[in-house]
């Protein structure tokens, strides 16, 4: 894998950076030691097997494909750099996969270095982009030269015949411990980058990878025997499974994709049905995912409580729009169509197999802590924890609802802040769990630190501009907005009583 | 041939068939159904707002791919998008408001009729706005246009709707009419072969007599295939 240029830009050199860095200088002296190889001596066969390498491994880089949306391009270069092991020693893999990765980064990139990207400043932009290079060149030397300077001194150096199961079973090895040494250096660069989990990076970008690369680990030891005895034949075989593997890793983002698409089109319609939900979905979102970090859910279940959180509501397009903007007191039979929701929406959610866990936890989002809630009267722990996220963020969000005037509920006025704070405080035990209620009022104070830091940079604009601007105080009172939701607001601010 | 070639040779086959499989038959066999799923997901969601109609679109589904593969104008790889019109058709009504879809006396007034007809557009518009089902929002447009011109959105006559929204027409409302769960007021589920007489009656005047002939063949085949499934639910 090679580091894309949009996490490049991200990289600060920071310690861990130089560390990477300067590790690369050791093991590629190393590699030369262990096995120097004269390019000059080569006889002309080899020589010419050695470029069909390198070709070929440009050729695979350049049809690489992004990995999720890190920052991290995956090209089926490596049985390719294991083969140029298992012929030509360590030295020259390294060669081969730094010149092969080099070579597609700088061309695919290249526009960098002379066209000024908005927001970047160009000699910035050039900086990157050599730090890129940098980092690339230094983390496949550090990968490939270590488990290939291993390889070559507990295996091939010895006696054995070196077209041995000895050795094939040593070079799947060595393309597994080559692959995730590459994605542990990777995924700690991004991890840093972006300031989130490493476990969680991890297992966003490699969770599937687990089986594709121990069944494709043979292939560079299958490709290595194939040309040191037909050389161009060899080479030109092993290239229908590259491209296939290659194809398969493609379809695979791509299906997520599928799944993300369906998950927003079902909240676009969603707006359709009650336009004034859309702010409301994407701060409840924006909130779960902050707080999902804080209480260590695992790392499967942060890509889904997004997802949740748009989603929660889904049920409410089956409910009367008349019933859930009424003004004044709801009758019983209101309650019970509104009731009806939760239940709606999981069923909607399982059609899609990627969101059976979410349709559990949607099903459960107006469950209460001591037993009260709806539809199945769970308590406490019985209640997922991703439910408990989404009921106290959305409860909070649709108290202070309604920082624009479309966003308004139609039955209430929005209540500040600090009054949904507390709100939140005195309905722990029985409404809300109080560990999440405490992460999510941490979520809140730092959210409001940041953009009071944002403001306090900002001021010297502001009033230069014009004096005192009311709309733009009032906004900042309520930094972060709101809208929706309806019955949720209701319970917890007073209708509580009214319901029983 | 020593034994440490044929090693190699069934490690190498296994691998080439594994990824060749991978590659050519899982992955787009999981994509596709990935896409289905969240098409089903939608339609269900829509269908919520409506409760008679649950599985309407499914179901419709089934006629128009069955009609279409009888029809022998498309591609196989063009049913596709025949599917997806199918699953979606109704996604327009998330913007109708919610009484007008389910008060017993529908649509009494011209502007309750056509608030309600607005769905067709704002189907297109959502499937529209979405890169892979584009070419399904023609469909999901003209889908209640009649040969005669008396549709809507547009009063469009025979030769300028599109084949795809012709059969998505006939289905939908064979569907429709043969529903049991139809409970409106004043109207009571037709049996199939009622309802394939009417088709035939207006055949040439609303409907394209093509598109009914398709509807009954394909009526031959997905009606077993219906009851098994209505079985196997029970």
């Amino acid at each position: 894998m090679v580091i894309d240029y949009a996490l490049a830009p991200k990289l600060t050199p920071t310690q861990y950076l130089k560390r990477v860095t300067s590790l690369a200088i050791p093991v590629l002296i190393a590699s030369l030691v262990i096995y120097p190889v004269n390019f000059f001596a080569l006889a002309h066969l080899q020589l010419v097997t050695l470029f069909m390498l390198l070709a070929l491994a440009v050729i695979t880089m350049l049809f690489q494909v992004p990995v999720s949306s890190v920052g991290v391009s995956h090209g089926p270069v490596r049985p390719i750099a294991v083969a140029t092991l298992y012929l030509f020693g360590p030295f020259a893999a390294i060669v081969v996969q730094v010149v092969a990765a080099l070579l597609s980064y700088c061309s695919l990139n290249r526009h960098l270095l002379t066209e000024q990207q908005p927001g970047f400043e160009l000699p910035e932009q050039r900086r990157s982009f050599m730090r890129g290079a940098m980092l690339n060149t230094s983390q496949l030397t550090v990968a490939t030269g270590t488990t290939g300077c291993v390889y070559w001194m507990l295996v091939h150096a010895h006696a054995f015949h070196q077209q041995s199961l000895a050795a094939a079973f040593a070079l799947s090895v060595v393309s597994v411990a080559d692959f995730y040494i590459n994605a542990v250096i990777i995924t700690t660069m991004a991890s840093k980058a972006y300031k989130s989990r490493w476990d969680i990076v991890w297992f966003n970008n490699y969770r599937w990878t687990y089986w594709s690369t121990t069944l494709l680990s043979p292939l560079g030891f299958i490709m290595g025997a194939l040309t040191a005895q037909t050389p161009l034949f060899g080479l030109m075989f092993i290239l229908i499974p590259l491209l296939a593997a290659h194809r398969g890793f493609a379809l695979h983002e791509r299906r997520l994709a599928v799944y993300r698409q369906g998950v927003d089109m079902l909240g676009r319609m969603m707006q359709e049905a009650h336009p004034y939900t859309h702010g409301h979905l994407h701060r409840v979102s924006h909130w779960a995912q902050q707080m999902a970090l804080g209480l260590g859910v695992p790392p499967e279940s942060m890509a889904l409580i997004g997802d949740a959180a748009i989603l929660h509501d889904i049920g409410k397009i089956a409910v009367d729009e008349r019933i859930l903007n009424k003004i004044g007191k709801l009758n019983d039979a209101d309650w019970a169509s509104i009731r009806t929701h939760p239940v709606i929406g999981s069923e909607i959610a399982s059609q899609m197999k990627y969101l059976d866990e979410v349709a559990l936890w949607i099903r459960h989002h107006h469950e209460k802590m001591d037993g009260t809630g709806y539809p199945d009267g769970l308590a406490g722990d019985q209640i997922p924890l991703e439910s408990r996220i989404i009921s106290v963020v959305d409860a909070f969000d649709a108290m202070v609802g309604g920082a624009s005037k479309d966003e308004r509920r139609p039955y209430r006025e929005p209540l500040s802040n600090d009054a949904a704070r507390s709100e939140l405080v005195r309905c722990c035990g029985t409404q809300f769990d109080e560990r999440v209620v405490s992460v999510f009022l941490n979520v809140l104070d730092k959210e409001q630190e940041e953009q009071e830091a944002l403001d306090r940079a900002n001021r010297p604009k502001l009033t230069l501009v014009s004096a005192p601007q009311p709309e733009i105080a009032s906004m900042h009172g309520r930094a972060a907005a709101p809208m929706d939701d309806l019955d949720e607001s209701r319970e917890s601010v007073g209708g509580r009583k009214a319901m029983g | 041939m020593t034994p440490f070639n044929s090693i190699v040779d069934a490690i190498g086959l296994t691998v080439v068939t594994a990824s060749f499989a991978a590659a050519f038959v899982i992955t787009p066999m999981q994509m596709r159904r990935a896409t289905l799923q969240s098409y089903i997901a939608m339609a269900r969601a829509v269908e919520a707002r409506e409760p008679h109609l649950l599985g309407h679109s499914e179901l419709t589904s089934m006629y128009v791919v069955e009609m279409a593969k009888r029809s022998h104008r498309y591609w196989p790889w063009q049913l596709r998008r025949l599917e997806c019109a199918a699953l979606l058709h109704t996604i327009g009504k998330v913007g109708v408001p919610y009484v007008l879809l389910n008060s017993p006396n529908q649509a009494t007034t011209t502007s309750d009729r056509f608030a309600i007809r607005e769905y067709v557009r704002i189907g297109a518009a959502i499937l529209d706005a979405v890169p892979q089902l584009q070419s399904s929002a023609d469909a999901v447009l003209y889908h209640r246009e009649y040969l005669d011109g008396s549709g809507f959105p547009h009063g469009r006559y025979a030769g300028s709707i599109p084949f795809d929204a012709k059969l998505l027409c006939v289905a939908s409302e064979f569907v429709d009419l043969t529903s049991p769960r139809m409970q409106r007021a004043g109207l009571r589920a037709m049996t199939a072969q009622d309802a394939l007489l009417y088709f035939r009656q207006q055949a040439g005047r609303k409907y394209d007599a093509t598109v009914v002939r398709l509807l009954e063949q394909a009526h031959r085949h997905v009606a077993p295939r219906q009851a098994r499934n209505a079985r196997h639910e029970s």
